[in-house]
């Protein structure tokens, strides 16, 4: 028992025909996600078995529910599932049973019973115009509702590219006025899990290490959890020997997709998204977009939906680095021009300035 | 005009260069790693583990890897959420801990280099768990026998 008298995690857990070799495990596969080294595993079991199921609030915004269905519809959900063994959700629009005043007490009532305890996940964007009226719950717009549950919450979880950068809402002409958590509480634990939705493993992840170890995992400049956002898509991609031959696909279900060459061509942003999918995969490991023939489209990243030349238009070979396959893949840009006129003109033309401008150190 | 070429609709092709299927050189590599650590368990100066899933192994290094090692004499299934497996190899002190979800996905893959890998062992808190629960049913058999 702890202090206050309530079950651990492990009592729990053991009341329901549990033993300690389902932590043992949990805490094994979990580090090696994590990254974290063997030692860790047990130290993971432990500190989950001997702690107080966690009060987790998780409040919806500017959302599709993308996120909740990522961690929930988990197509392996083994340890997924057993999150909620270690959590106490307190509060979740999706998944709990009550609903209106019942659901709002609730909250209430837990951030009051747990203050400076509580997990708090937002996911979903705020929306900021107006005092924020294009997005309430219950009267209560977006906005005053983090302010209020953000106060005495011990650490956030800025859940899905909404609610770490903006999103879809924040996205040109951003008509809610939508921003990110980050923009609107400070001075609070905060980790960014972006994605859109983020892998389940990867949110799973993240909460079993606060969980287990009290603190938040080492983060990159973006807040963002290094274990699964510290390698680019393309830095995993097996597609990449392709890449480094100048193999393309130059469209969709061409003779070079069909061979599986790289989709540069087609768009594939995985040189500047940083996320897992590479290695992690999606639908317990299935595939992942590139596999299945659809470049990445950085999902993972600040202003996705803005992005210059759209989901389809290549990056600019300037930020490919300065390999022979980026300028192998400028000049096919080039050679291509007179395919399609829009899209054509747009590449040769970033694919001549970047011909044509001096290669800096960076890009030797 | 000719007729349409009909592509064979194939898998992309693995990675040029060593091949996924093949073998990288990874396993005997690994073999000196758990031979330092196996020396350490026999001087009695602790257990290790090494993390398969956090190596670039491919299957050709994995296979290796199996055929060097082989199996023991003990070998244990451990029905918990999937069917995983713990065995010793043919070296005593080596074992390969397999962990398995419920569809069959390998959710970890360890060499432990240990007396016996820690899951195996039951914990002292489900102990005093089942203690309990044994007693209960003594009881309710007690209870049983006295109303016949």
């Amino acid at each position: 028992m702890t202090p206050r008298g309530q079950p651990t995690v492990a009592e729990q857990m053991a009341a329901r025909g549990m033993t300690r070799r389902v932590l043992l495990q949990f805490g094994a596969c979990m580090a090696s996600l994590l990254g974290l080294g063997t030692e860790a595993g047990p130290a993971m079991a432990e500190g989950l078995a001997s702690a107080r199921r966690q009060s987790l609030i998780w409040l919806s915004f500017q959302e599709c529910t993308g996120c909740t269905e990522s961690l929930t519809r988990a197509h392996s959900p083994t340890l997924e599932e057993l999150i909620f063994d270690f959590v106490s959700l307190d509060y979740h629009h999706t998944l709990q049973a009550a609903s209106g005043a019942a659901a709002e007490a609730a909250r209430l009532a837990s951030m009051k019973e747990n203050a400076g305890k509580y997990l708090l996940i937002v996911d979903g964007s705020v929306s900021t115009r107006d005092d924020g009226v294009y997005s309430t719950i219950a009267g209560v717009t977006n906005l005053q509702m983090l302010e209020e549950t953000a106060r005495d919450a011990f650490a956030i979880i800025a859940l899905g590219s909404c609610a770490a950068f903006g999103g879809l809402p924040y996205a040109h002409p951003n008509p809610t006025g939508a921003a990110p958590v980050s923009a609107l509480i400070q001075g609070k634990p905060l980790v960014n899990v972006s994605g859109c939705p983020p892998i389940p493993t990867v949110i799973t992840g993240v909460l079993a290490h606060v969980l287990a170890f009290g603190k938040l995992p080492e983060l990159d400049h973006l807040g963002r959890p290094l274990a699964f956002f510290g390698e680019t898509i393309h830095d995993r991609c097996y597609r990449r020997p392709f890449y480094d031959q100048g193999l393309f696909a130059s469209s969709f279900d061409d003779e070079g997709a069909r061979k599986g060459y790289c989709l540069y061509e087609v768009g594939c942003k995985g040189p500047i998204a940083y996320n897992a999918c590479a290695t992690q995969k999606w639908n317990g490991g299935t595939s992942f977009p590139i596999q299945s023939g659809h470049g990445c489209f950085g999902c993972s990243e600040p202003s996705f939906w803005d992005r210059e030349g759209g989901l389809y238009g290549p990056l600019p070979s300037g930020q490919l680095g300065g390999s022979k396959a980026a300028l192998v893949a400028a000049g096919v840009g080039l050679g291509l021009g007179a395919a399609s006129a829009g899209l054509g003109r747009q590449r040769q033309r970033a694919a001549e300035a970047d011909v044509a401008r001096p290669r800096s150190d960076e890009e030797a | 005009m000719s007729s349409p070429v009909h592509l064979p609709l194939a898998r992309a092709s693995e990675p040029t260069g060593c091949g996924a299927g093949g073998k990288t050189g990874l396993a005997p590599a690994l073999i000196v790693e758990i031979a330092e650590c196996l020396a350490k368990l026999a001087d009695g100066k602790g257990q290790s583990a090494i993390d398969l899933r956090s190596l670039p192994m491919t299957d050709g290094d994995r296979d290796e890897l199996s055929q060097i090692l082989g199996r023991g004499e003990l070998s244990m299934s451990l029905a918990l959420s999937g069917e995983s497996e713990i065995w010793e190899t043919a070296y005593p002190g080596v074992w390969r801990v397999l962990y398995r979800n419920r569809d069959g996905d390998v959710i970890g893959d360890f060499i432990e280099i240990t007396t016996m890998p820690q899951i195996a062992v039951a914990h002292i808190d489900d102990v005093q768990h089942s203690r309990r629960r044994l007693a209960r049913w003594l009881e309710d058999e007690h209870g049983r026998r006295a109303a016949r």
